[in-house]
């Protein structure tokens, strides 16, 4: 092969008398649907995660408000603590499910492929950095709510040397509370980082070497 | 509009084909991708101004396509088996796999996706301004990159004719 046969070889290779045939009831059947079987599948399941993983929550909260506003159980701090734990696992999964559901979703193949290169970088990362606030203010006022509590529970900064194991416990939770979201940022970037990688990839080799 | 889709696609259908197996070359899920690059230009087919041939505007959204089908399975790698009867593909539409053409796609196959936009448009005889405005960068640029590939692809296929 040499570069001036390329073209001919190319041509050769695609004399086929099937890209001649009448295809148009398979194109129709085709375009009525709204994604191909595979894709199809993907966002169902996509979708119904997003749906068991909302209602439940939903159902927690409902739970939760209805024991303690309405019904004004008065309940340990021991027993509330795996219903936290349930409800921010519950958010962080529905989050992420949202977030995978908006990317997959989302096309722009009418521009240039370079653009649509950018945009598509330029959108997860947006994606990215939003579900990252979302945490952050999540955890971080959870986090300040329950130190509060704590410190009004054991009578202060001062009163802590004399506070029990319980309240420990809540100390190391809001902690964990703080850091959450930073750990949560590092997976998504790990998540991401191939297509990151592809992406500027991409950039890099379009830039003019012409000029 | 989708009587006109139809007759323009089926008449163009060859850029699918050229597209998909520069992109998912002996993939299990050529089939699929095949028909996902399929629906999306039906989505974008009402964007279609004419301002440029109907070849030209098919390359990009396909190309568009079957790139972010590529960035999207790096996020979401799962893809559930899919037996035969799910396809429903034409006998005139399954990959027919002459020695050339898999010799010719499994060099292809080794450049990076934004090399394969180019040089699919390039053997395609498109001109070097309609490859600037479908990839988006200068003609002097689609030049030089050109050739760099030309000069890649040899290179691969003299590895190849040495094994």
């Amino acid at each position: 092969m040499n570069q001036n046969s390329l073209k001919s070889i190319w041509k050769l290779a695609h004399e086929s008398k099937a890209y001649n045939l009448n295809n148009q009831d398979y194109i129709q059947s085709i375009i009525r649907k709204s994604h191909s079987s595979g894709f199809s599948k993907i966002m169902k399941e996509i979708k119904l995660k997003i749906f068991i993983y909302s209602t439940s929550l939903l159902t927690l909260i409902g739970l939760v408000i209805y024991g303690f506003i309405y019904l004004k159980i008065e309940l340990s701090t021991a027993i509330v603590l795996p219903f936290m734990f349930a409800g921010l696992f519950l958010i962080f999964k529905s989050s992420s499910e949202i977030v995978r559901y908006s990317i997959l979703n989302n096309q722009m193949d009418n521009l240039p492929i370079k653009e649509a290169g950018i945009y598509f970088g330029e959108r997860l990362a947006k994606i990215i950095k939003i579900d990252f606030i979302i945490y952050l203010a999540l955890f971080y006022s959870m986090g300040i709510f329950f130190l509060l509590g704590l410190f009004l529970n054991i009578g202060g900064i001062k009163a802590w040397a004399i506070s029990t194991n319980l309240s420990s416990l809540l100390f190391i939770f809001s902690f964990l509370l703080f850091i959450t979201p930073w750990l949560i940022r590092k997976i998504l970037n790990q998540r991401y980082k191939d297509v990151n990688l592809n992406l500027k990839n991409s950039i890099d080799y379009y830039i003019d070497e012409a000029s | 509009m989708e009587k006109e889709f139809i007759r323009q696609v089926n008449n163009h259908i060859g850029i699918l084909h050229k597209v998909c197996n520069s992109y998912f070359f002996k993939n299990p899920y050529w089939e699929d991708y095949f028909q996902e690059i399929l629906i999306r230009l039906w989505r974008a087919f009402p964007n279609f101004k004419h301002q440029s041939s109907f070849s030209t505007w098919m390359y990009r959204v396909a190309i568009n396509s079957a790139i972010d089908i590529i960035r999207k399975l790096s996020i979401q790698p799962v893809h559930t088996e899919l037996s035969k009867n799910e396809y429903e593909i034409p006998v005139s539409f399954s990959f027919t796999e002459s020695e050339e053409k898999n010799k010719l796609y499994s060099i292809i196959n080794e450049l990076n996706i934004n090399e394969k936009a180019i040089i699919l448009m390039y053997l395609d005889e498109f001109s070097y301004e309609d490859i600037a405005r479908t990839i988006g960068i200068s003609t002097s640029n689609v030049g030089v990159k050109i050739n760099r590939i030309k000069n890649k692809l040899i290179k691969i296929s003299n590895r190849y004719e040495s094994k």
